[in-house]
């Protein structure tokens, strides 16, 4: 027997209360933690994948929705650019690097993104099989897309106009998958990539033969494109994602853009910030009601212990009279309710990463860019132990007291 | 050997106890015998050293109360005196065999459950070891309260009115065992009553 078991022993005396508090303290901590982890890992996702671009420069709209469609292959894009204007924009000397984007078609609920090998080195990703793609019936693929799809090396398939899946098909171009990209825990993993010019012929092919002449004109590669000299007008891309060259460039750059072009400048910085402030508020109102339910089980704790106290007065007395001092009573009321709080604390931990397990299994489509890992565990978690602890003291220093100052020869006296 | 000199207890003014001095040696066995209201319990609590003294002076075994502080105190109970109510008052969340043993966590001495189990064979509770309290009869009960007073060998049991709420038969028991357990340890024994049975078999009385 020591004071733990001891204290214990009482705790199990009342299993139904006992579990009630746990309960109640574990669902408080656990939302706590299902935001932080939730957020945590969003911010995660959003900061891999948009490390390394400056700026987005799309057709006007919502530069959020720029930026969730152009970055995170979330939203819809805002429309078109002329290829002539974005590669007028990558020659500024404001800009670094530019890369062409076009956006548009799918395969199954995965998005066909027209580009070049740049938007890859960007997320330093590699090829785990096959190689990069040649010729411009040619893909590669996600390793997410590879796993749903069960799509493999050399298989064809025909893209789909549209975002999401029962767009018409662009049945007579099939394309091949020359290569499968390793996992990079990026947007990549879920993307289907492809030469610009591959989506503009998926796109062209649709009974518009023969109003071209590739043959007798003049080839020019542009942005990495390479394209007939006189389309130049005429051919159109998504975006241009830009990496600034030099500080001076975040200043002037994405005015120069609203003002000069036709084109909408969206940095990604400032839209996911402004994404986290708007989604802040219910986070804040959510995590009061969880310090709420903290504070709800911390007075059901004590309650639980008080109103147990005033029926053991005589126990705590016999314990005084076989010899156990005025703090070992403190100390034992002290650890009974450590007990229940250290137990809530970690029933939540286990809820908390359960429910983003579950979270993640039921509520996000497998094909999405924001998944959450049930396995992963942050430093910040650490303060739960911290919280158990306050709760546990706080809900027990009243009862604590009363225990310390028991009159042992009153309450016998009484006996 | 446990004495007491000049010994008197003040309750806020109103009742003032004074007791006759007395001295018992090792193995002696005393009944303290007093109507109600005369200080038999109050005289118990101040040789259990469960009051603080306020004239007078107690020593058990050449250690004297005035000088331990609270703690020391505690720590003096937990080793030398074993303390029986006139209800069991066992601790209701822990098992037959448990009340025994948290008896012995608060004394200096190791904690043994084959020395309680063997004690629970000899008052024929040996079946009852892993017993919920509930479970016991009155006299079970207190032959277990018993025990838990006696186990880690005390120089000093004190027992107020230890058989007044119990039968013929289990008063007889439990004085056999009282009896028998102070001879084992060769304990001083004091216990109050107004209980003819029980001065039926301790001659030598002490009349408040």
């Amino acid at each position: 027997m020591n004071l733990a078991k001891l204290s214990w022993k009482y705790i199990a005396d009342r299993p139904l209360n006992t579990f009630l508090n746990v309960l109640l303290f574990g669902f408080g901590i656990s939302i706590i933690l299902v935001l932080l982890l939730i957020s945590d890992q969003m911010k995660d996702t959003l900061s891999k994948n948009s490390k390394g671009i400056s700026l987005v420069a799309a057709a006007k709209g919502s530069p959020l929705q720029i930026i969730l469609c152009n970055i995170f292959h979330i939203d819809f894009p805002t429309g078109n650019i002329p290829l002539k204007e974005a590669i007028e924009l990558s020659k500024n000397r404001l800009v670094k690097n530019a890369i062409p984007m076009a956006l548009g078609d799918s395969y199954k609920n995965h998005r066909i993104v027209g580009t070049t090998r740049a938007y890859i080195d960007l997320y330093e990703a590699k090829l785990s099989e096959g190689e990069m793609w040649d010729d411009n019936s040619e893909a590669i693929i996600g390793t997410n897309v590879a796993r749903s799809l069960g799509i493999k090396l050399n298989d064809g398939f025909y893209t789909e106009h549209g975002l999401q899946s029962g767009g018409a098909a662009h049945e007579d171009h099939e394309i091949k998958v020359v290569g499968i990209l390793e996992r990079s825990g990026t947007v990549l993993d879920n993307l289907i990539l492809t030469s610009v010019e591959t989506v503009w012929e998926a796109h062209e092919s649709h009974g518009e033969e023969g109003e071209h002449h590739h043959t007798e004109d003049e080839m020019v590669t542009e942005l990495g494109i390479k394209f007939a000299g006189h389309d130049l007008d005429e051919k159109e891309i998504t975006s241009l994602i830009i990496q600034y060259a030099g500080p001076m460039a975040a200043v002037r750059l994405p005015r120069m853009i609203n003002s000069q072009t036709n084109m909408q400048a969206a940095s990604p910085a400032f839209e996911t910030a402004r994404l986290f402030s708007l989604i802040g508020v219910g986070v804040e109102v959510v995590n009061g009601f969880a310090y709420l339910i903290i504070f709800i089980a911390t007075l059901s704790i004590f309650i639980a212990l008080y109103n147990s106290l005033k029926q053991r007065a005589y126990d705590l007395a016999i314990m005084r009279a076989m010899g156990a001092s005025r703090r070992f009573l403190f100390l034992h009321v002290i650890v009974e309710s450590l007990i229940v709080s250290v137990l809530g604390g970690i029933f939540g931990l286990v809820i908390a990463h359960a429910s983003i397990g579950a979270i993640d299994r039921f509520f996000i489509p497998e094909e999405s860019q924001m998944h959450v890992s049930a396995f992963v565990f942050l430093n910040d978690e650490l303060i739960v132990i911290g919280v158990s602890f306050v709760v546990g003291i706080i809900a027990s220093i009243i009862p604590a007291i009363s225990a310390y100052r028991t009159d042992l020869s009153k309450t016998l006296a009484k006996g | 050997m446990l004495s007491i000199s000049k010994l008197e207890y003040n309750y806020m003014g109103m009742v003032n106890l004074v007791y006759k001095d007395f001295e018992l040696q090792q193995n002696e066995k005393m009944v303290i015998i007093g109507g109600s209201g005369s200080g038999k319990t109050t005289l118990l609590h101040l040789l259990g050293g469960m009051m603080q003294l306020q004239k007078g002076e107690i020593q058990l075994n050449g250690t004297s109360y005035t000088g331990l502080s609270g703690h020391q105190m505690d720590q003096f109970r937990a080793n030398h005196i074993g303390l029986v109510f006139q209800k069991p008052h066992l601790i209701g969340s822990l098992n037959v065999l448990e009340n025994l043993m948290i008896s012995q966590m608060f004394s200096s001495g190791r904690q043994s459950s084959a020395k309680a189990k063997e004690l629970l064979e000899t008052v024929g509770l040996g079946d009852k070891t892993n017993a919920r309290i509930s479970e016991l009869s009155q006299g079970q009960a207190q032959r277990v309260a018993l025990l838990r007073a006696v186990i880690n060998e005390p120089d000093l049991i004190l027992a107020d009115e230890p058989t007044s709420s119990l039968d013929d038969e289990n008063a007889h028991a439990v004085l056999d065992l009282l009896l028998e357990q102070a001879d084992k340890n060769n304990s001083i024994l004091l216990i109050t009553t107004h209980d003819q049975r029980v001065k039926e078999r301790i001659s030598n009385q002490y009349l408040l």
